[in-house]
């Protein structure tokens, strides 16, 4: 039922020509070379360590690894991480860890 | 910026995290809406800075995460209020500062002249008129229109035909274009008028210069009248800056001819002496001719030979000479010599007399004196100061309005010992 919700959504997304980030509740990203990175739309830290941070997301885990990573900004709905990024992932919801 | 602006207002703290789950404690800020930045992570330990408002919600979020929270550091205005309270001097200094920065800015401290032409405007004369709209070094810049300033510029003097005033911060600069067609001052000539006489100066009228005296001065012979300096120049006008003092006269812009009417209350006092007793010579009637002819230097007595018979006589003499043609005068002329016999006698001149001949010879010497526009103001006063040894001695005394100025050509430097007052 979920999915079949989901998928609906976003047919009318494509078929309206909104902005995904808008009307679907999934994460936004951005990437500045690989010193910062602007994350909106995060349902907080699962790790958080100087090589490595772990965001849960509406849908799912982001993992970010790299090195000295910190916080520039933390809020609840905005996350802006600086430091050397080296890679980043995402991961199902449950199980399979990040 | 703004967000600077308000974290420094509501004061900033660095706190240290320790122990516990430090993940949970940020999870549980971000669901307390804590907005936390500049977050550092350590093996053991965390920092992150927040606003001093959100730092009293952190007590249960750190009880339920176990963990511990410190502040390290203290920042924004909330706590350097709290510092300068101790430190009066340093804020009254600071506010001191500002008040000075800000007034510093309100005024204009430099007043610049840009001339665009021939170059013979001087621009002290510009900044003279500006001075009168108000612009001028020290005025506030909010009493000064700069579109009023370059507006009286243009009325005040003729030889612009453009003008504008910009403002820099602290500085205005007046822009200007001269009209092409200006016929400047003689700068060479340099005409000073001077007393010729002493007196006490009536009224002056300046046409042209600085007059140096007023009304009630008493000017010596030499003394400075009116100087050919015209120190600011504009429209053919002096222009002073109001309220400044005039610059030492070694920086005088422009030289001309000085024109003025000077007049003067003159006091003459003339004495005169006569003798009391007077020689006078009366004809008896009696004569004697000798006719001499003069030829080719040589003199021939031709009638009335030997000595003249009488002991005072008169001589008169006639000349006949007999005419020449065309360039040539003939050496030779007849000469009537007639010998008149008087009689000598002395008469007593009366006082009155003397008194009236000491007048009319005063007013002889006045008639040379005098101008055309000068007269005498006071009567003319004739007073016998003694009347011993034989003489009549009278002095006359008189007072005329007259024009006492006259031209002293030469340059400034070597007659401003001259200046008077």
């Amino acid at each position: 039922m979920q999915q079949r919700r989901t998928g609906l959504r976003e047919r009318l997304v494509s078929l309206l020509e909104l902005p995904g980030d808008v009307v679907l509740d999934v994460p936004r990203a951005t990437l500045i070379g690989n010193a910062e990175l602007v994350l909106e739309n995060h349902r907080g830290l699962l790790e958080y360590r100087p090589e490595r941070v772990v965001l849960r997301l509406p849908e799912g885990r982001m993992a970010i690894d790299g090195e000295e990573l910190r916080i520039g900004y933390l809020s609840p709905d905005q996350l802006v991480l600086h430091g050397r990024i080296t890679g980043l992932r995402y991961a199902p919801p449950e199980g399979g860890g990040a | 910026m703004l967000r600077r602006l308000i974290r420094h207002l509501l004061g900033t703290l660095r706190i240290e995290v320790t122990g516990g789950a430090i993940e949970r404690f940020l999870n549980l800020c971000l669901e307390a809406d804590i907005q936390l930045w500049d977050v550092r992570r350590w093996p053991e330990r965390l920092q992150a800075t927040l606003l001093v408002p959100h730092f009293f919600r952190l007590r249960p979020i750190a009880r339920a995460s176990r963990c511990r929270v410190r502040i390290r550091e203290r920042r924004g205005l909330p706590f350097l209020s709290r510092r300068l309270r101790r430190r009066p001097f340093l804020l009254a200094g600071a506010a001191g500062a500002l008040a000075t920065l800000i007034w510093a800015g309100s005024h204009f401290w430099v007043v610049d002249v840009r001339i665009k032409g021939p170059g013979h405007l001087d621009p002290r004369a510009i900044l003279a008129v500006a001075a009168e709209a108000g612009l001028r070094r020290g005025a506030w810049k909010t009493q000064v229109d700069p579109d009023e300033v370059a507006r009286h510029l243009r009325q005040k003097i003729d030889e612009l035909s453009w003008a504008v005033v910009r403002v820099r911060g602290t500085r205005a600069v007046i822009e200007v274009v001269e009209k092409g067609a200006v016929n400047p001052p003689d700068q060479a000539v340099c005409v000073h008028l001077v007393a010729r006489k002493a007196g006490v100066v009536e009224h002056v009228i300046p046409f042209q210069g600085e007059p140096l005296v007023k009304k009630g001065d008493v000017v010596q012979a030499g003394d400075m009248l009116v100087e050919c300096a015209l120190r600011y120049w504009a429209g053919g006008r002096p222009a002073v800056i109001p309220g400044m003092p005039l610059p030492p006269r070694e920086e005088v812009a422009r030289t001309l001819i000085a024109q003025a009417t000077v007049r003067a209350r003159v006091a003459y006092r003339q004495y005169y002496e006569f003798p009391v007793t007077e020689t006078v010579k009366e004809p008896t009637g009696r004569r004697y001719t000798q006719w001499v002819l003069n030829w080719n230097g040589r003199s021939i007595l031709l009638t009335g030979r030997g000595p003249v018979p009488y002991t005072d006589y008169e001589v008169s003499t006639r000349t006949f000479p007999p005419g020449g043609w065309r360039n040539w005068n003939p050496p030779v002329e007849l000469v009537i010599r007639e010998v008149a016999e008087v009689s000598t006698r002395t008469v007593t001149v009366p006082v009155e007399e003397l008194t009236e001949r000491a007048r009319t010879a005063m007013e002889r010497r006045l008639a040379w004196l005098l101008g055309p526009g000068d007269r005498i103001v006071t009567p003319l006063r004739a007073e016998v100061v003694q009347q011993e040894g034989g003489y009549v001695g009278i002095l006359v005394t008189v007072e005329t309005l007259e024009e006492v100025s006259a031209p002293l050509e030469g340059p400034m430097e070597q007659q401003a010992g001259d200046r008077v007052g």
